[in-house]
């Protein structure tokens, strides 16, 4: 709790650091990413399902908002409203067949559907503009206020990333939470308890989709540009290590993973294209020796701070 | 005598393996019923048969006069039926406390949007669930766990937690599968006077056990299991005289008693 007040604090107080609108962008890319992570992190950290086709449901979310508001002339709220709505859907029905199959079969499964997601984004081009991609995306406006500058932007998203992460936080405290951990820590005990682990499932796969969706939503009308290519596979693995190295399964830990590699890849420019192999050694790095990512890293040090008495 | 628990003609295939075979047997409210039986004689099987992660290929489960035939898992937990398991299966990843809950999981009514906004009805709701649950911590001796990680208890801790989640949900029919396995003389003396007291309040139990000496101090009845039929039913004085009883645990197929 304390850890999530300090950085509240710093995300605050960080347009008053940054010079420029480069930088301004990337705080931009980050809060997003935290969203999607957050999202994600239902999913694999909470309920243990690994899916590879979570960006599938971010580019869902992003031309939904996209085409409503550019195309068919609908406010930025209605279009980032039927974005959640429509991921949702999307998410309840890639986790229909999930129910059926595990592990390794569920990866699969769920990678393919996201390539056909994204091949399909890309064929219909009169409604997506294709492989050329989506140009022309207005700024988001909320009741006639348009957010123009990059510091507007900023703290709107900002507002975005503080929701989603206080709903995962109480989500964490109640029967959902505890029955999503159940799932991942035995699914057959679950279900013996009496935890209906088929309508759980299908809700994690909901709601980590409705939280994809808000963050394609935000995520087109803040790069105003969206094309097929952005949602490709990278970017499914980097939403991975994000959750990975963050700490799965930890409320904070995809906002931690999420800045970090965001801000990480930037820091690192010098080392060029070395940069997928360190990027590489840090996932494995992380799941040899960090189980549980920084955050669990962190809480073991709190720990053993408090205990030596 | 309406049974709380009846179970008839159970009959369970594996393959060419026929695991349990017209097994038939009834069990009244508060009371104590002993599975014994040689290892492979079918005892874990009908467990899993009675708490639906098995579907028998004949026979009927029916728990205060419903049928559980065709209910997945969670609808016959929800319907009364709670159980530990042989080979510990806790929540890792979750407190002491927060396993109990998830026993309680099928009483709690609160949405998501409640859970999320926190609304009065949430609250209390989760004060009596957490309540319950330290009570029922304490009741196994593990009332000084309530915070703690799991990974603190020892193995025979473990089962105690174990079976204070399956009572989180209020079950009519508890499942105990090798309570003792792993506990001291002393926790097993222990567990048998939570069972008894549990008893007085109407429980139904069902317990298989090695440990001779707690099952025949504990139950009422014994039903007696021997590759997939049984072979015997009725006191715990009448299976110990009961010859078929005897020649399975002592005959050529060298399982000894305990």
């Amino acid at each position: 709790m304390r850890i999530g007040a300090g950085l509240l604090l710093l995300a605050v107080l960080l347009p008053l650091f940054i010079g420029n609108n480069y930088q301004l962008g990337i705080a931009h890319q980050a809060l997003i990413l935290i969203l999607l992570a957050s999202g994600y992190n239902l999913l694999l950290g909470f309920t243990g399902l690994v899916s590879f086709g979570h960006i599938a449901l971010f580019a869902i979310g992003a031309y939904t908002s996209a085409i409503l508001v550019v195309s068919y002339g609908l406010p930025f709220a209605v279009g980032l409203l039927a974005a959640a709505l429509l991921t949702g859907v999307a998410g309840v029905l890639i986790a229909i067949p999930a129910l059926r199959i595990k592990g390794h079969y569920l990866t699969l499964l769920t990678l393919a559907l996201g390539e056909v997601i994204r091949l399909a984004i890309r064929g219909m081009e009169s409604l997506t503009h294709g492989a050329a991609g989506f140009t022309g995306i207005p700024r988001p406006s909320v009741l006639g206020f348009t957010f123009r500058s990059g510091t507007e932007l900023y703290y709107l998203l900002l507002a975005c990333v503080v929701l989603g992460v206080l709903f995962i936080a109480r989500l964490e405290r109640s029967r959902f939470g505890r029955a999503f951990k159940a799932i991942r820590d035995g699914e057959t005990a679950a279900e013996v308890c009496g935890v209906d682990t088929a309508a759980m499932k299908v809700l994690a796969f909901g709601l980590s989709a409705v939280f994809a969706g808000v963050a394609g939503g935000l995520y087109a009308h803040t790069m105003r540009f969206i094309s097929p290519e952005f949602f490709s596979l990278s970017l499914t693995i980097t939403l991975l290590a994000m959750v990975l190295i963050g700490g799965r399964g930890t409320v904070l830990g995809p906002v931690v993973g999420a800045v970090l590699l965001t801000v990480l890849p930037e820091w690192l420019r010098f080392v060029k294209d070395y940069y997928l192999i360190v990027f590489g050694l840090a996932i494995w790095a992380c799941t040899m020796f960090l189980p549980q990512g920084l955050m669990g890293l962190a809480a073991s040090v709190v720990a053993r701070v408090r205990r030596p008495a | 005598m309406t049974a709380l628990l009846a179970v008839s003609g159970i009959r369970k295939v594996f393959g060419g393996l026929t695991a349990l075979d017209g097994v038939s047997f009834s069990l009244a409210a508060g009371q104590i019923l002993g599975l014994v039986g040689p290892n492979g004689s079918g005892k874990s099987t009908l467990l899993n048969v009675l708490s639906g992660i098995y579907t028998p290929e004949a026979g009927e489960v029916h728990l205060a006069g419903q049928s559980l035939r065709g209910r997945a898992p969670h609808q016959i937990a929800t319907a009364g039926l709670a159980r530990s398991f042989q080979n510990q299966q806790l929540f890792a990843g979750l407190s002491v406390v927060e396993n109990v809950l998830v026993g309680r999981a099928c009483r709690l009514r609160a949405g998501v949007l409640a859970s999320i906004f926190a609304t009065p009805r949430f609250r209390r709701e989760e004060a009596a669930a957490r309540q319950q649950a330290e009570d029922l911590l304490a009741l196994v001796g593990l009332g000084w766990a309530v915070g703690a990680s799991v990974q603190r208890l020892s193995y025979g801790q473990r089962r105690l937690l174990e079976i204070a989640r399956a009572l989180a949900s209020d079950p009519k029919v508890l499942l105990l599968d090798e309570p003792c396995a792993g506990l001291s003389q002393s926790e097993a003396n222990d567990l048998a006077h939570v069972i008894t007291r549990l008893k007085v309040n109407g429980l139904a139990v069902i317990v298989i056990e090695h440990n001779m000496r707690f099952v025949m101090g504990l139950v009422d009845r014994i039903v007696a299991l021997n590759f997939g039929q049984k072979i015997g039913e009725g006191t715990p004085a009448e299976i110990r005289a009961n010859p078929a009883v005897v020649a399975a645990y002592l005959g050529g197929s060298g399982h000894a008693a305990h």
